[in-house]
């Protein structure tokens, strides 16, 4: 309690000093956004050629005296302008690739004006390019990325489109393993930490077992916001970092469809209105093939299965309403280290997601109501030769409601939710002090965020997320701070600072690399639950037209993180300890966009590591281990993406670099011989023992791919096709993924993978 | 502009084979360290051939593999006298394989030896060995009124005298099976149940029967044979009961093997059939199956 005084008497006294400026405001005299009986225009912006929302347009309200007002809207095309004076405004709308759309509204003391506009889009677009370049990897607003479907689909994946799986390890501080397990670690935090929503809705594991896909292609998504840290009071349960993403809505003007194949994947969707204009569905269906046609393209077998099933129905309802259900289902199976002698540990995983979610503009108020709730079932299973030997059930129900309203001039984001997880888990002898339970554990808490501003540049946003938790956890108080400074009108500073905690915690045994099994459980150390303090400051700046240059530096504290105990000899059945954690490092990231040219180069420096609060990790031939370096912490990372699109051709390059993986080596292997009476050696039994190295002493050689892929676009019998024809792994690089000390061999990443992918579109 | 293009060219290439050539890394996953190998055994100054398992620590033994690369002495410290061992590659039932040295040169109670693992390329491991003084043999005491109407338990004894320290003390037996035939050897051991008897002595008493009866299902066993196994070690040998595999993989704990794994002791095995014991259970038997 005592280290939290800190934060909760900062976070007190930053919302009281807040509180006392703005107070102090309403005495002042011109301005209007102050006044009682201020008036309020909101709305959502749509794509008027097919009814689907736009995130990041902006409405800007310019009175009679030309000062504008702005604001950009969310990821459901919401935007909210308060705090105005009474008056005759012009309302301009605007998205690049879409014709501004201006309107003359007259604006009464206290009213509440809602009015959507539909854009439409500019006969003279720049296409997908340009807005991806408004949301590209350049730009990071204090951990904050946005991306939408095109700029997913400028990284090259191996398929007709691309995937947010592999646009987010394009990202410096995203660290992969290898290119199988789907884990992705961000800036130190584990993909446990990592939160992951669709719609609201929590995903326990939605990168597949390929880790160039997720259940998000670039198809299906809106768009993504990636916290690679200091997230706001809005998100909780997680300490790491938060990837939330909304799904577009299906075509509520026609139907649409498309079917593709590649060597990795098959997949078809489709869409349109079920009643026109007020209620669509989207829904898609994807199956790996990778599986048969790896002897093909690999020659060698890759025993990997994954698919995902996803329906998303869309209801436009009335002026005032927009609801929305969505249901996921995503599996996954295989073995990341399997060979022709020996099929490996095979796992498998699934996620089922069903929900709903509202957005609604009360007629009476000028708020934004958001209502979410739903299911999220994780199963996970470790097995060998078909017997199950860990298993793991996660399932969350939640709800929560979230409200968007101005509270004196100011943007005020608040809400409450209530989680139930129920938790079951069968894990052998992995883990000592962990064998079979069924938990549930039920929480509940509410947040507040105010957007506030301090003279014309400078934005802060301070927020407090309270959860309450039954015996014997304790209740979660995380004060959250954003700050925005604009410097002049193309350079910006970002920071935020943030206290996170973690009940439910994700447990993978770190110890070996070829393990993707995640056991969920609650604190399972004494109870304790995982905390983080972050803190970064960024900073962005545009050079002319065409250049974006962002920069961050970040630092996190991690305490009561639950590691395996760790010793010199290999054994598979271990106890949890807990581990305090450091991490720090910074991004920088340069994007280029000319024309139909785009380019983006990325370099991350990191350095985590986790030290022992109770004094030793385990024992290293007798001496304690106190400290170490975890096995995802890559120092240095490189991510350079270059794009061209010309006529109907488009073609990318990406090449990664990252310094070496920790890893523990080996000493040797013996057979001890146990002399607990005077066997006959000869005869005696004999117990393989691997003996390491003090754990992750050494480095990984460093990893670095090419992936290149070129897209044709052609019409064939009436009916739009692409296709896609590159190489993932282009020089065929033997990167190692880690070795196996117990069958004395390197497990290798994927070889050059050639790919065709053909993609047929209607209409 | 032709020279800028050229320099650039340069530069280009220069990256080109750093990122794509230059950089082709080694990979190594052993720690280089000077521990050679690890080796498990015992002299037995009461045996005429002497095996010790000895594996290469860098190694992986496979049932196909050839002569191990290491030479094996043992030095007898006080007469200087050396011998070299010869080694056997043992292949065991779980698809294993392991080497094991032996030599038939004398080993003496009382003695210190040096043995030594010496690599083709001279790195060795090695480790002093200090055999116990001998020891009497032990007294084993039958209850000879197997047909007592008393209640059990009624007990054997072993009396034990000078034994440095008690390693092994066991007893075997056969028992005839539900079928008829012959069992497996059945170890029964007791060295944890030993208590002192008064200066250099130590003492165990025991029901035999009990102990064998509570062991197998059939309510009446059989015994066809027992024998005695009794170890005396030197003051130096570890409780290996107590220790666990981290502790084992501790080279203080298990004290000196010299740039490399294990333990190697110093031991006395004594070993005697136990007729009289047999005679006893016989007995025992046929009042369990007159009771039933």
């Amino acid at each position: 309690m005592m280290t939290r005084l800190p934060w909760v008497f900062a976070a007190a006294g930053l919302l009281w000093a807040l509180g006392a400026e703005t107070a102090q405001g309403q005495g002042l005299p011109v301005s209007p956004d102050r006044r009682d009986n201020a008036a309020v225009v909101r709305g959502v912006i749509t794509d008027a050629s097919n009814g689907l929302p736009l995130p990041g347009a902006h409405a800007a309200l310019l009175d009679s005296a030309g000062t504008a007002r702005g604001s950009a809207a969310n990821q459901d095309g919401f935007y909210l302008i308060a705090g105005l004076a009474p008056g005759v405004y012009r309302l301009q709308a605007s998205f690049i690739g879409f014709d501004a759309r201006t309107d003359t509204l007259i604006v009464e003391a206290g009213a509440i004006v809602t009015r959507h506009i539909a854009l439409t889009p500019a006969p003279t677009a720049l296409g997908e390019v340009v807005i991806a370049a408004e949301s590209g990897a350049g730009r990071m607003r204090g951990g904050l990325q946005t991306v939408r479907s095109a700029g997913i689909r400028r990284i090259p994946a191996p398929d007709a489109g691309g995937d947010l799986a592999s646009w987010l390890q394009s990202l410096p501080g995203v660290v992969a393993l290898g290119d199988r397990g789907g884990q992705l670690f961000v800036r130190g935090g584990t993909p446990a930490q990592n939160l992951v929503l669709m719609d609201g809705l929590t995903v326990w594991q939605p990168f597949h077992i390929v880790g160039f896909f997720s259940a998000f292609p670039h198809d299906l998504v809106s768009t993504a916001d990636f916290y690679a840290g200091g997230f706001g009071a809005r998100y909780s349960g997680r300490i790491s970092s938060v990837v939330d993403v909304t799904m577009r809505d299906g075509n509520a003007q026609r139907f649409a469809g498309a079917a593709s194949v590649s060597p990795f994947l098959a997949s078809m969707r489709a869409e349109g209105p079920l009643r026109k204009e007020s209620l669509s569905f989207l829904g898609s269906v994807r199956l790996s093939v990778i599986e048969r046609a790896a002897p093909v393209f690999l020659g060698q077998s890759l025993p990997l299965r994954f698919g995902d099933a996803f329906l998303k129905l869309t209801s436009s309802g009335g002026a005032q309403s927009r609801c929305s259900l969505s249901a996921l289902h995503t599996f996954d199976r295989g073995a990341i280290d399997a060979d022709e002698k020996d099929p490996g540990d095979i796992f498998r995983w699934s996620n089922t997601v069903a929900g709903g979610r509202c957005i609604a503009f009360p007629a009476n108020t000028s708020s934004m109501l958001e209502l979410v709730g739903g299911m999220s079932y994780f199963n996970n299973v470790a097995e060998q030769s078909r017997h199950p030997e860990r298993a793991s059930d996660a399932l969350e129900i939640q709800t929560k409601i979230n409200l968007t309203t101005p509270w004196r001039g100011k943007p005020l984001r608040a809400g409450a939710f209530a989680r139930a997880n129920w938790l079951k888990y069968a894990l052998g002898e992995q883990f000592q002090n962990l064998r079979a339970n069924d938990d549930l554990l039920i929480g509940a808490g509410a947040y507040a965020e105010l957007e506030t501003a301090i003279g014309e540049n400078l934005s802060i946003t301070p927020g407090l997320s309270v959860t309450l938790y039954p015996r014997p956890y304790k209740p979660a108080l995380e004060p959250r701070l954003r700050i925005s400074w604009r410097q002049r009108p193309h350079r910006a500073f970002h920071g935020a600072l943030g206290l996170y905690r973690q009940t439910v915690a994700g447990i993978n045994d770190e110890r070996d690399a070829g393990s993707v099994f995640t056991a969920w459980v609650p604190a399972p150390v004494h109870g304790a639950q995982a905390q983080a303090a972050h803190a970064l400051i960024g900073w962005e700046r545009r050079i002319g037209a065409a250049l974006r240059l962002a920069a961050e530096g970040y630092y996190k504290r991690l305490r009561d993180i639950p590691v395996p105990i760790l010793s010199a000899i290999a054994r598979f059945t271990t106890p949890l300890t807990l581990a305090d954690g450091r991490v720090y490092g910074a991004d920088i990231r340069l994007e280029f966009q000319r024309g139909a040219l785009y380019g983006y180069a990325g370099y991350g420096l990191a350095n985590a590591s986790y030290r022992a609060p109770d004094g030793s990790f385990g024992t290293w031939f007798g001496e304690t281990i106190a400290r170490y370096s975890p096995p995802h912490d890559r120092q240095n990372q490189i991510s350079v993406v270059i794009g061209l699109e010309r006529r109907k051709f488009a073609a990318s390059l990406r090449w990664q670099f990252g310094s070496g993986l920790p890893f523990t080596r080996v000493l040797g292997f013996d057979d001890v011989i146990s002399l607990r009476t005077l066997v006959d050696v000869r005869e005696a039994a004999r117990r393989p023992r691997v003996l390491f190295e003090r754990p992750w002493n050494g480095r990984l050689p460093t990893y670095h791919r090419l992936d290149l892929s070129l897209e044709r676009r052609f019409e064939a019998m009436g009916i739009p096709l692409s296709m896609q024809a590159g190489a993932i792994n282009a020089y065929d690089r033997t990167n190692l993924f880690y070795f196996d000390a117990f069958r004395v061999r390197r497990v290798d990443q994927l070889p050059i993978v050639p790919f065709i992918a053909l993609q047929a579109e209607w209409p | 502009m032709r020279a800028t293009f050229r320099k650039c060219l340069q530069a280009a290439c220069l990256a080109g084979s750093l990122i794509f050539g230059g950089c082709a890394e080694t990979f190594d996953p052993f720690q280089e360290s000077e521990r050679y190998f690890s080796i498990y055994g015992y002299l037995d100054a009461a045996a005429d051939t002497q095996f010790v398992a000895v594996t290469a620590l860098r190694k992986v033994v496979t049932p196909g593999a050839g002569p191990i690369d290491a030479v094996v002495t043992l030095e007898d410290l006080e007469t200087g006298q050396t011998a070299t061992w010869r080694d056997s590659l043992f292949r065991f039932s779980n698809g294993g394989a392991g080497h094991v040295f032996w030599s038939k040169e004398p080993v003496r109670p009382g003695r210190r030896y040096l043995f030594t693992v010496t690599r083709s390329d001279g790195a060795s491991s090695a480790t002093t060995v200090r055999t116990p003084a001998a020891f009497p043999d032990p007294e084993l005491r039958t209850n000879l009124i197997p047909f007592s109407p008393l209640p059990p338990p009624r007990l054997q004894n072993i009396g034990l005298r000078g034994i440095e320290k008690l390693v092994d003390l066991r007893i075997v037996y056969t028992l005839r099976t539900a079928e008829g035939g012959v069992s497996e050897p059945v170890t029964l051991s007791y060295v944890d149940q030993v208590r002192p008897g008064g200066e250099d002595r130590l003492g165990l008493s025991f029901d035999a029967y009990g102990d064998l009866a509570a062991l197998f299902p059939d309510p009446c066993p059989q015994a066809l044979s027992a024998t005695v196994i009794v170890g005396g070690g030197s003051s130096d040998w570890p409780d290996f009961f107590r220790l666990d595999d981290e502790m084992l993989a501790n080279p203080d704990l298990t004290d000196g093997v010299r740039n490399g794994m294990g333990f190697l002791g110093g031991a006395i095995r004594w070993e005697r059939p136990w007729g009289g014991l047999v005679a006893l259970l016989s007995g025992r038997r046929s009042q369990c199956q007159s009771r039933r």
